[in-house]
């Protein structure tokens, strides 16, 4: 009797360690690859893959069926979730657009997404599934995030877009010239949006922002420009999210300020624009892109927004007719005709186009490793976006190739409402979100002289 | 007397950690088992040793040490908290504190890790003792309010405190985990680096693996001379009729006072060893989430048991990973002819314009797997309240069962 229950336990941890067996085979195949070649991570880099008409290929290339497999580490369940979806279902359809058109030279994209939830450990161990399996990071969501996974980024030479826009990314030092970053920064930004400021009239502003590198990098830039153009800078706040806000608001309005300027989100600043408001401050807002979602027309402030906010942006708006923005805007339609728009897809589809031109290079060099594509990054000298946003360099120094650039837009609810409002879909004829281009893509006298060659703000407190 | 599995003839014997030779022997395979994980030597279960896994094996065994210490106030000495996101915290800003490097704003002491690591465990467990006299005057539900408190009174705190906590959206670093003698000087070892050992290659995450499982066994053994000790048998009185326990001469503010001193010791260290382990982390990480979660790594591991608690902490930390795999790999089921594959196509979603019920992709029909994950998390912690109070631990206890009255179980 004894043996036999020997047996059955014997039995039983075969049949489980069957069944585990199956599963690695087919879901770990990073496992599998990562023992064939060497050991750690950044051996493997390495080539080891078959010269397939001349080109050298690495880890995430399959030579054989011609797939690049791309990793995306997105905040699909945290807080940033209602905007990162946006941006992640635009790139998947920018990549299966590609992939239709016969990919990039027959290269054909495999794209992976993983979620992060916006949180430091899971960011980590999302990386370590994806990093002995994709040739590079199309995105990365977050600055926290993003910098606690540089180290190992560093390690693995592996080239990624981080989706954040900490002025950090721009210098190699900081990044090993490995984050590709899109668009200008929120340093610069703020020093384009005070010579605005300073155009329509306005001495005096007011800072409030969250007290991170978001917030500091833009306070930086207010006050670099201030300096520049001999405006005071009457109030700088600190705006913890979550929190209570009365004490920023009674600030605000105590400081009389001309403008007030904010790196915030849109619920916050509802907040300050409404409490303020109600307390009597006359003056207009403007902020950081981040503070901004045309979503807020819809609720009790639009008539304030509509009013008083001008809002500063990156990229054109939905319903602009860019022609690359115009190409986003069919695909997006064909893919989800009963979504609501959004000014978030262009961002996923740039970062898209960004990957595209930077694999382009590599495979024309005749390099797809990871070392191929780092070289294609420091080579090139101009990924164009079809007027949907300034090109974008990454060769020279950081003061070369840094984007100044940024739009600015007047909010309108009467356009807004017209469209359809909240009940618009992508495939609506004349869908917009109300965004009327203020100031076209310009790039401030401040923000010209800078020489930008640190973060403005450093991250290491 | 011998064979005879469940007669002990002394108590000492009948208290034994490992009272039958099965157990030893399991024990014996497990360790062995578990020592051999990151060196890829094992059939079938090698992948196990790889970093991506690696990583997640890494935070189950820090969750493990922290539910431990939860499972000590709440499972046996029956005091439910909250609060234990917020001790962790505290243990790993203290870390930070004495082990991190200075910059412009935050402070760092910049000593070694025989230093902070006992520094959090101690300063959290002190914390501990301040917050205990609440638990003598609240209990049940409202004391889960009262430590409920505690997380939202550490969060803000966290967010406001830049010299400790860093800022709010970019927290801080942490000092890496390497045995240092002194600041400034070279680690002797370092668990923070790729490297190897004695002539074999390891990942970083690989030797962290060594150092915490370390870690894990001392805090569970302590756990487990903890409960069948004198003070762990106060503690169950306590738990089990606390008016009673005090009639009987057990000291009710005392033990109640030891059990939040010597949990919060436990999730001071962990949270040290999680922040140290990951580098850097921001201050809405210790939020009611954390807390939650180590509440259903009790609740579905089983409640006052050691075994059940490390069950419980290796499934919640794992199934997300797994359920992953799992729909990637139904997935790729679903691309074939074969009738599992129409099956396999019906429960996942490749595409947009594909029937399914979990896509793969984030935009796809029916839940993507991320959701799934949170749904999944919320629908176990239902089931096992409802359906297995005992948890993973009485599940394993009736297979068990089964497996030692076989054949004639019924």
């Amino acid at each position: 009797m004894k043996r036999m229950r020997w047996f059955a336990v014997v039995l039983a941890f075969g049949l489980v360690a069957a069944a585990c067996g199956s599963s690695d085979d087919t879901t770990t195949t990073t496992a599998a690859a990562a023992q064939a070649t060497t050991t750690t991570a950044a051996q493997a880099t390495t080539t080891t893959g078959a010269p397939e008409a001349g080109i050298k290929t690495g880890i995430g290339v399959d030579p054989d069926t011609k797939t690049i497999k791309l990793g995306a580490l997105h905040d699909l369940t945290g807080p940033f979730s209602p905007l990162v979806i946006h941006i992640n279902d635009a790139m998947k359809v920018y990549y299966d657009t590609l992939n239709a058109n016969g990919g990039i030279d027959g290269w054909m994209i495999d794209y992976q997404v993983l979620d992060t939830s916006y949180d430091v450990p899971t960011h980590l161990e999302q990386y370590e599934a994806l990093r002995n399996d994709v040739l590079a990071l199309t995105a990365s969501t977050g600055t926290p995030t993003s910098v606690s996974a540089l180290p190992a980024m560093t390690e693995d030479n592996m080239t990624f877009i981080p989706l954040s826009w900490y002025s950090g990314w721009a210098i190699p030092e900081f990044d090993g010239g490995l984050g590709l970053e899109m668009n200008t920064n929120y340093c610069i930004e703020a020093m384009n949006l005070m010579e605005f400021i300073r155009d329509q009239g306005g001495q005096t502003v007011a800072i409030a922002g969250f007290p991170s590198d978001y917030g500091l990098d833009f306070g930086a830039g207010v006050k670099l420009a201030a300096d520049f153009y001999g405006m005071e800078v009457v109030f700088d706040g600190a705006v913890i999210p979550g929190q209570d806000q009365t004490e920023v608001i009674a600030g605000i309005v105590a400081s009389e300020a001309d403008w007030t300027l904010v790196a915030v989100n849109a619920p916050v600043l509802a907040e300050l624009m409404g409490g303020a408001f109600q307390s009597g401050y006359q003056g207009r807002w403007t902020g950081a892109g981040p503070s901004y979602n045309f979503a807020l027309l819809d609720s009790p402030v639009g008539p304030l927004i509509d009013t008083l906010y001008y809002q500063s942006a990156y990229n054109v708006s939905w319903g602009d007719d860019a022609p690359g923005n115009v190409e986003m805007m069919e695909a997006m339609a064909a893919a989800f005709p009963d979504r609501l728009p959004s000014d978030a897809f262009i961002i996923g589809w740039n970062e898209g186009i960004i990957m595209t031109q930077v694999l382009a290079d590599a495979i024309a060099a005749g390099d797809l490793t990871r070392e191929g594509v780092a070289a294609a990054v420091a080579a090139q000298t101009g990924v164009d976006f079809k007027g949907t946003t300034p090109d974008q360099s990454y060769s020279g120094t950081p003061d070369e190739y840094v984007t100044r650039a940024i739009a600015i837009f007047n909010p309108d609810l009467a356009t807004y409402t017209a469209a359809g409002g909240a009940a618009q879909t992508l495939s609506q004829e004349g869908g917009t979100t109300g965004s009327l281009l203020e100031k076209d893509f310009f790039v401030s006298e401040a923000a010209q002289e800078f020489i930008f060659d640190a973060p403005c703000f450093s991250l290491e407190g | 007397m011998r064979g005879r599995p469940l007669l002990y003839t002394s108590y000492p014997q009948e208290m034994r950690l490992f009272p039958t030779t099965t157990k030893r022997v399991a024990m014996a395979l497990l360790f062995v088992v578990l020592f051999l994980l990151p060196l890829k030597l094992l059939p079938l279960v090698g992948f196990f040793g790889d970093s991506d896994w690696m990583i997640i094996i890494d935070r189950a065994l820090i969750f493990a040490i922290a539910a431990l210490g939860l499972n000590l106030l709440t499972g046996v000495a029956g005091q439910v908290s909250l609060g234990h996101a917020f001790f962790m915290a505290v243990g790993a800003y203290t870390a930070a504190v004495v082990g991190g490097e200075p910059g412009n704003i935050v402070w760092g002491l910049e000593l070694p890790m025989w230093i902070w690591l006992p520094a959090a465990g101690l300063v959290a467990g002190l914390i501990g003792i301040l917050v205990a006299p609440t638990a003598v005057r609240v209990r049940g539900l409202y004391l889960a309010f009262v430590t409920l408190g505690l997380v939202f009174i550490g969060q803000y705190l966290w967010r406001n405190l830049g010299s400790i906590a860093g800022g709010p959206t970019t927290g801080r670093t942490w000092p890496p985990l390497e045995l240092a003698l002194w600041r400034g000087q070279e680690p002797i070892i370092s668990f923070a680096k790729d490297g190897s050992w004695f002539g074999v290659d390891l990942v970083k995450q690989g030797k962290a693996y060594y150092l915490l499982l370390f870690l894990v066994i001392v805090f569970a053994v302590f756990a487990k001379n903890m409960m069948r000790s004198r003070v762990g048998r106060s503690w169950a009185s306590i738990r089990d009729r606390d008016i009673a326990a005090e009639i009987m001469g057990v000291a009710e503010a005392k033990g109640k006072t030891q059990a939040f001193a010597i949990s919060s010791f436990y999730a001071g260290v962990a949270g040290a060893l999680l922040a140290a382990f990951f580098g850097r982390l921001i201050p809405d990480t210790w939020d009611l989430l954390l807390a939650v979660e180590f509440i259903v790594i009790i609740l579905i591991g089983g409640a006052g048991t050691v075994a059940g608690t490390l069950l419980g902490t290796t499934f919640v930390v794992l199934l997300p990973r797994l359920v992953e795999d799992f729909t990637l790999w139904l997935a790729r089921l679903a691309e074939g002819d074969s009738v599992v594959s129409f099956f396999a196509n019906l429960v996942v979603a490749t595409d947009a314009s594909d029937f399914g019920l979990i896509s793969t992709s984030a935009a796809g029909p029916g839940l993507s797997i991320f959701q799934l994950n949170i749904v999944l998390f919320g629908v176990l912690i239902v089931v096992f309240l409802i359906f297995e109070p005992l948890g993973l631990y009485g599940i394993w206890i009736r297979i068990r069962n089964y497996w030692k009255a076989w054949p004639f179980s019924y």
